[in-house]
């Protein structure tokens, strides 16, 4: 039942609607219900998975809401390791076992959405470790925290104490609440359907084999790519917190207009996967660095990121040296600019309020973005000879670039593809005016009607309906 | 302390209905515009040239998959019309199993008076569901279908007999696939007439390319075909309770590809006993031309094919001396 399914947009409204019909107390277990029968709906078996990181989460972190308890710190490490052991064996075993002859392969693979409430439930243990008053929550909050469905597949990954309180304050029907969660399921959908389901197939063929690909089809497809990623995984978000304000919870922003980010750290803490990026910072980088010192905080950065190409790879990429190659690269890319960050410093502080300013931010808009595209050659192609070929050949054109562009015979595909790019670049950009998209929310009905009817239509009439995965519901 | 409850609201109803009812009206526009445009007023599918011939008589109507389609390529009804005044329309559909086949056949009864009927026989459509329940959910081909009742009516009773799913059914009524094409900018995919003038280069991994795509489970499963082959009988009762004369042909196919076809034995015996029962002829046709020039591809006759087949083969099992 995939958020972009008939089955899902049949599944959510009666969902949402008897969570509203049933008394208050029946509401959380109802809540909980749907969350099995839509994570179930990906294969039973996939409900045992859940069970077993249930279990280990609900039974470590009711002993640690206990402050006096005498082994919490050997229940927590316990927990953390059953929980991170369960996620390697599952993402790693079958792809070392294929490189150490003496291993059997098990055929196992993780369940959608496994490594989201694997890492839920660390920080779940996490937070009542470090401070049992501050992460409360009875045991069927625990339940819902972990299992709550529009989260359960890719995110965003929240933390017990903010999340119990929304559970807590026993949400009641609120006209302004629905209207913003169908606003993001409508936006989301927008994104993943009209957006990336439809820059998918070009990007597909294009790197199924870069070899047989002219250098200007890999540069366009390359560029896709960024915003087809963007659009997948922001476009998921969207609708996940969308689905979960019809029930009356927030979920947290995930994704802030990434391409906007005017620095690679800015791109990392504030508007990609902002809810993962706090998670590595939390119980990453700030346990390995924090009161260490300059080279420690230099090592917990790499770190930082080494651990997420890992997390990445597995599964069908093999060992995935690509994404680790996409990690080391944004981590080297943070470490260049804390180097530089004093002279970033004093050039921002003296075109503050001129009009050479605004260019500066406009080029490191630019640079950012292109950095952050460079990286992604190496996550798409999943491994490091098609990533070195993308490259290699794309490097070997730039300086016939110009004369490549002039001859280039592009189609209705792509012209259709660029305009989509560009509608989401010109909404996006919008958005990121807070004045004006205030000013947007007070415009007449009609207006806003009007906007609400073409992303229903640009729904029906260019989406690509064809029930096409989230790309990050495999890692 | 629990935290401050959120205040409940009362929903503004008449402003969600009113959202609702405008929504509805601009989908029934485009609708209406999509139906126009995209499947009325063309006669690219059997049900769009029913539609556009509703209420004629048809001496011949031709169901089958695409090897049936050259037939029409080659002008074959013109031809035969000129040469016997008969006539004939050319309902067969690519990649089209009997269950298809059936599903457009009894829209002919409906729109048509027909006398005979020509059943152009391929064993993979009797192989795999890809080519019969697959297909009346196909979303390419319900585009090209016009909103009628009767045909609704004919669908409706495929999903309740279980031949058909309801996402099919859904779609064709709100008119989905008309608004949103599956396939907006579609990959090389086979050309039918515009290759039709065409001499095929015989490549043996041409052959077992399509070989493969026609039987994606292999060879036929008995069972299998005995399921579709009583899918057929059902076509050709409908057919006979209306009074339709039947005969059953194999068109040719070149002898490479001929013999490369899995199971075909145990097909053609299969088919032979049940056509046997009945009484209804079958020319088997499939032997007639083995010269790969003869073809525009693989496996589908090209004009100089067809004239050959029409004027060797065709014309004595449409108009016997």
């Amino acid at each position: 039942m995939l958020f972009n399914s008939l089955e899902f947009l049949l599944f959510l409204p009666v969902a949402a609607l008897l969570f509203w019909l049933l008394p208050a107390g029946l509401r959380l277990p109802w809540m909980l219900l749907a969350s099995l029968v839509f994570y179930g709906s990906f294969g039973v078996e996939n409900l045992a998975y859940l069970g077993v990181v249930v279990v280990i989460a609900l039974a470590a972190g009711r002993y640690l809401l206990a402050a006096d308890a005498p082994y919490r710190a050997a229940v927590f490490w316990a927990g953390v390791a059953a929980i991170l052991g369960l996620l390697g064996i599952l993402k790693y075993y079958d792809s070392i076992a294929e490189a150490v002859p003496w291993l059997p392969a098990l055929g196992l693979t993780s369940p959608a959405g496994f490594s989201f409430y694997a890492f839920t439930a660390i920080a779940l243990l996490a937070d009542r470790y470090r401070s049992p008053p501050e992460s409360p929550g009875s045991g069927m909050h625990d339940l819902v925290f972990l299992a709550w469905f529009p989260k359960i597949l890719a995110g965003p990954i929240e933390r017990v104490a903010p999340f119990a309180e929304e559970l807590r304050r026993r949400p009641a029907i609120n006209p302004a609440f629905l209207s913003l969660g169908f606003q993001l399921i409508l936006w989301g959908l927008v994104k993943k359907v009209v957006i990336a389901d439809n820059l998918a197939p070009f990007v597909d063929r294009t790197y199924a084999i870069p070899d047989y690909a002219v250098p200007m089809e890999l540069v366009i497809a390359t560029y896709f790519f960024a915003f087809q990623i963007y659009c997948d995984f922001s476009g998921y978000t969207d609708i996940a917190r969308g689905a979960s304000l019809l029930f009356g919870i927030k979920l947290s922003e995930n994704f802030r207009r990434s391409y906007f980010a005017h620095s690679i750290s800015e791109f990392w803490s504030r508007r990609w996967h902002v809810s993962l990026a706090d998670w590595f910072r939390d119980y990453v980088y700030y346990p390995f660095s924090s009161g260490h010192g300059a080279l420690r905080m230099y090592l917990g950065l790499m770190l930082v990121f080494l651990a997420s190409g890992i997390w990445h790879a597995g599964l069908g990429y093999g060992i995935g040296w690509g994404f680790l190659v996409w990690g080391a690269l944004n981590g080297v890319y943070i470490w260049v600019e804390r180097a530089l960050s004093p002279v970033r410093r004093r050039i921002r502080g003296r075109l503050r309020g001129k009009p050479l300013g605004r260019i500066h931010t406009l080029v490191t808009t630019v640079l950012v973005f292109h950095l952050v595209v460079l990286s992604w050659v190496f996550f798409r192609a999943g491994n490091l000879g098609d990533a070195g070929t993308v490259l290699t050949r794309i490097w070997q054109a730039l300086p016939e670039l110009p004369g490549l562009l002039a001859r280039y015979p592009f189609t209705a595909e792509h012209g259709f593809l660029a305009a989509l790019i560009v509608s989401l670049l010109a909404i996006e950009l919008v958005l990121e005016q807070k004045r004006l998209t205030r000013r947007l929310a007070r415009a007449p009905r009609a207006l806003r009607w009007a906007a609400w009817y073409a992303c229903l239509f640009a729904l029906l009439l260019l989406g690509r309906w064809q029930s096409e995965a989230f790309v990050y519901m495999q890692f | 302390m629990d935290p401050k409850p959120r205040p409940a609201r009362k929903l503004p109803l008449g402003t969600i209905g009113a959202f609702i009812g405008i929504f509805l009206a601009l989908y029934a526009a485009a609708f209406a515009i999509a139906e126009r445009t995209v499947a009325r007023g063309q006669t690219d599918t059997a049900f769009q040239r029913l539609l556009a011939a509703r209420g004629a008589q048809v001496d011949w109507v031709v169901l089958g998959a695409s090897h049936a389609l050259p037939l029409a390529f080659g002008d074959v009804p013109g031809r035969l019309e000129r040469d016997t005044g008969q006539s004939m329309m050319i309902l067969a559909e690519i990649g089209a199993g009997p269950l298809y086949n059936r599903f457009v056949f009894e829209q002919a009864l409906r729109d048509l008076e027909v006398k005979h009927l020509l059943y152009a026989v391929d064993s993979f459509g009797f192989g795999s569901p890809d080519w019969n329940e697959v297909r009346l959910g196909d979303r390419k081909l319900l585009r090209q279908m016009p909103l009628r009742l009767s045909t609704a009516g004919t669908l409706s009773e495929f999903v309740l007999d279980g031949h058909a799913g309801p996402r099919g059914l859904l779609d064709y009524l709100t008119g989905f696939s008309k608004l949103n094409p599956v396939d907006r900018f579609p990959q090389e995919g086979w050309r039918g007439a515009e290759d039709f003038d065409r001499s095929f280069r015989p490549s043996r991994h041409a052959a077992s390319a399509r070989i493969s795509y026609l039987y994606p489970d292999g060879a036929p499963e008995p069972a299998t075909v005995a399921h579709y082959l009583d899918i057929l009988d059902g076509l050709f009762d409908s057919a006979e309770a209306a009074g339709v004369e039947i005969a059953v042909v194999k068109l040719p196919v070149p002898e490479a590809f001929r013999k490369a076809l899995p199971g075909e034995e145990t097909f053609d015996r299969l088919l032979g006993e049940r056509l046997d029962t009945r009484g209804i002829p079958f020319h088997d046709l499939s032997a007639t031309i083995d010269d790969p020039s003869l073809y525009f591809d693989t496996d589908h006759l090209n004009r100089q094919g067809v004239d050959v087949l029409y004027r060797d083969h065709l014309l004595e099992v449409l108009a016997p001396e």
